[in-house]
């Protein structure tokens, strides 16, 4: 088969010359936001991804800027690629709401797949390609009046079958005008009571084979990739080491799948560590890869406490993961110079509800709310544009926007910061709800590349490569490449592999949006990172979430 | 086909149906006419619905057809049955317990020596691959190039031994089969209209 060969090699060397973007990993909320240009108009759009596959996700595309007038879609998955999709189906315009279109897209397998919509408008056509994650996770019960309803009536049905099949061994064997003999009435009886017996014998059977598909579904139902995380000791410094469990998913998954890592921002790991309940210390690392189920990084400064670990990695399909755990880490020792990626960060700051107990710390931000102007470290400050007393809505696409200022508090020029001018991570005082944002939307950009490149790829079907180590060898090379070139050099590399977004126009903007919609009511904390003068400066901000209202 | 388990699954489905029309409907080839009109039916929706096209319109698609894709070709249920209908009507004063007997080995034997030479030539042979067999038709999603696409994968072949086994609790599920089917039929002649 020279022909696939040729087509996976080719891959390979897209992946190393493209650079790929970001992680979007998440935890908590499915959905997915995007905003971007599709050729001149500029789009939001909304993605519900079904939580049984198959199942339909729920498209909405919110049109900012052009007049589009119609919108098709349609599912584009990872394995069989644009020639094995089927053709689009239009997105119906929303009712006296201009520039709103809804509709549903049916994901009939589970894997790593994307929605490719059709702008057609003013501007002519265009396209766009949301990447999203297609797993069965719920497990639906029917409703109880339904239930009880469909009991009944398979009783009526148990019933009549048993009476129809008495009668037709006795009365129905009669002439006209002829009562049954006493011998006519046990046959009634008999026959009966053996109708009896094989309807009950049909039913549990009926019941052991609607078990069957229900063992069948939990077995093959994604279960998160586990790990489990520790601190340990490395030339007189704390390290964090995380060792993804295999265990857990050879049974179902390939173990070859963690070779087919491929890298986020021109990182393999992107882990955030937040201190549980008060939410007070974030550290923001980039482990490497020690083989392929083992991550390391050198933990800097961070105060000794439980850490929420949330460790997000791409697959070559752009299949995004979160790993989740809980991490003690013991008290500082060692002098915390070391760092395993220059651009690992970390910072305190003050407890959820308890703004007075201001740490100490060089690293130290007070945390802020919206509407308010935060100090960062190094004398800039951020506003949160929003009203002071903003409380948000679950559900509902916001658009968080937060503005930097220099220390003489003029726009404040930002560099771009892993490939983008701003990240943020988002957290739920109880560590339910993680996701890692990015101006673009709550998306993963590694996907979306890697849909995207698949998009343009005639290949029927892709074959991955056995040969495992060759790809891990690549992106290792390629990683230790990125790491070796100046910043500067770095993340020009990483923007200039991001392309269909309009990140060129905001490079020097000192203004920063996230579309996210929060899922669940609650506080949540915001940890906004960007970079200037070279160094990388964390906003921290608190977010009140109410239920929406009805 | 080259597995008892279809063997056996046959011998408890069909002799029972077949056997309470059989003699139910009575006449002297009645399993022969209700197995024609089977074999008609599958034959005709095989050759006329791949003419109408058809794309999916539900993704990943593996296989890229356009037009409707055929079922299957029958099974040659009417071999077995031109047996059984002669051997009933030839010996109409049989106890039914040595009747059953009987039908189910007409039935699982004649269904073995036409199945297995059949079912090799549906699954391997490149001449089934056309408008009268259909063994070219898939699901739009599963893989064309699937390695066991046209060859009987290791996993359904059989030591002779344990198919052997199998075909004898094939005979058996056929004579229970075969035995309710007598009944049935006779109860059938017996009801009042």
């Amino acid at each position: 088969m020279p022909f696939f060969k040729v087509k996976k090699y080719a891959s390979f060397l897209f992946i190393l010359f493209l650079g790929i973007g970001p992680v979007s990993a998440h935890v908590g909320s499915s959905g997915v936001l995007f905003q971007g240009q599709a050729g001149k108009y500029r789009v939001l759009v909304s993605l519900q991804p079904p939580d049984v596959i198959p199942g339909t996700a729920q498209v909405t595309v919110y049109v900012e800027t052009g007049n589009v007038k119609t919108v098709m879609a349609r599912p584009i998955y990872f394995r069989t690629g644009a020639e094995g999709a089927p053709s689009a189906d239009e997105l119906m315009p929303v009712l006296n709401q201009k520039g709103q279109f809804q509709g549903i897209v049916w994901l009939m397998a589970s894997g790593a797949t994307s929605v490719q919509l059709t702008l057609e408008g003013d501007e002519g056509i265009s396209e766009l390609v949301v990447p999203v994650v297609a797993i069965s996770t719920a497990e639906r019960s029917m409703p109880n009046g339904l239930g009880i309803m469909l009991s009944l009536l398979a009783l009526l049905l148990v019933v009549l079958l048993v009476t129809a099949i008495g009668a037709s061994a006795s009365d129905g064997l009669l002439k006209a005008g002829i009562g049954l003999t006493p011998k006519q009435r046990r046959a009634r009886w008999l026959n009966m009571a053996l109708a009896t017996a094989a309807c009950t014998l049909i039913l549990y059977g009926g019941s052991s084979w609607w078990d069957s598909w229900r063992d069948d579904y939990r077995k093959y139902a994604y279960k998160p990739l586990e790990g489990t995380t520790k601190v340990i000791s490395k030339e007189g410094e704390r390290v964090f080491q995380l060792k993804i469990d295999t265990a857990s998913f050879v049974k179902q998954r390939q173990r070859t799948t963690l070779s087919f890592l491929i890298p986020d921002h021109g990182k393999l790991m992107h882990l955030f560590l937040v201190r549980q309940n008060t939410l007070d210390a974030f550290a923001h690392l980039h482990p490497e890869r020690r083989d392929t189920t083992t991550f390391e990084a050198f933990l800097p400064k961070l105060p000794a406490g439980k850490y929420l670990v949330y460790a997000d990695i791409v697959q070559r399909s752009g299949f995004t993961e979160t790993i989740t755990d809980t991490l003690e880490i013991p008290a500082f020792y060692g002098k915390a110079l070391l760092k395993t990626d220059p651009e690992d960060t970390y910072v305190v700051t003050d407890p959820l509800n308890n703004p007075k107990v201001v740490p100490v710390d060089e690293n130290v931000v007070i945390c802020g709310k919206p509407g308010t102007k935060t100090m960062l470290k190094d004398g800039s400050s951020v506003v949160w544009e929003s009203k002071s007393d903003a409380a948000f809505e679950t559900g509902k696409p916001y658009q968080l926007s937060f503005e930097v200022f220099d220390p003489e508090g003029k726009a404040a020029i930002l560099e771009p910061y892993l490939g983008m001018n701003g990240h943020a991570a988002i957290v739920k005082s109880d560590g339910s709800v993680y996701v890692h944002l990015h101006p673009v939307g709550t998306y993963s950009m590694a996907a979306q590349q890697s849909m995207q490149s698949r998009i343009d790829d005639t290949t029927r079907i892709y074959r991955y490569s056995n040969d495992t180590k060759a790809f891990r060898d690549s992106i290792d090379r390629y990683i230790s490449y990125l790491k070796s070139i100046p910043p500067t050099e770095r993340d020009a590399l990483l923007m200039n592999s991001m392309t269909g977004h309009d990140m060129k126009g905001m490079e020097h903007k000192n203004r920063i949006e996230f579309p996210y919609a929060f899922p669940k009511a609650g506080q949540y904390r915001i940890f906004l990172q960007v970079k200037r003068n070279g160094q990388v400066l964390t906003g921290i901000f608190d977010a009140n979430v109410t239920n929406a209202s009805l | 086909m080259h597995h008892s388990s279809f063997y056996k699954v046959a011998a408890a489905a069909f002799p029972i149906f077949m056997l309470a029309f059989g003699r139910g409907i009575g006449g002297r080839w009645a399993m022969t006419s209700v197995m024609a009109v089977y074999m008609a039916i599958l034959c005709l929706t095989l050759w006329i619905i791949p003419l109408f096209p058809a794309e999916p319109k539900l993704g990943p698609i593996w296989n890229h057809i356009d037009h409707y894709q055929g079922f299957a070709f029958p099974l040659f249920l009417i071999v077995p049955a031109l047996a059984m209908d002669w051997t009933l009507n030839r010996y109409p004063y049989l106890n039914d317990w040595v009747m059953a007997a009987l039908m189910s080995f007409i039935f699982v034997v004649l269904l073995l020596a036409i199945q297995w030479p059949l079912g090799s030539f549906l699954r391997e042979s490149p001449y089934a691959r056309n408008w009268i067999f259909g063994s070219h038709y898939d699901y739009f999603g599963n893989d064309p190039h699937w390695e066991y696409r046209f060859k009987f994968p290791p996993w359904v072949l059989q030591s002779t031994t344990d198919f052997g086994i199998g075909i004898v609790y094939a005979l058996g599920f056929g004579y229970v089969s075969a035995r309710i089917g007598l009944a049935w039929g006779k109860w059938m002649r017996k009801i009042q209209r």
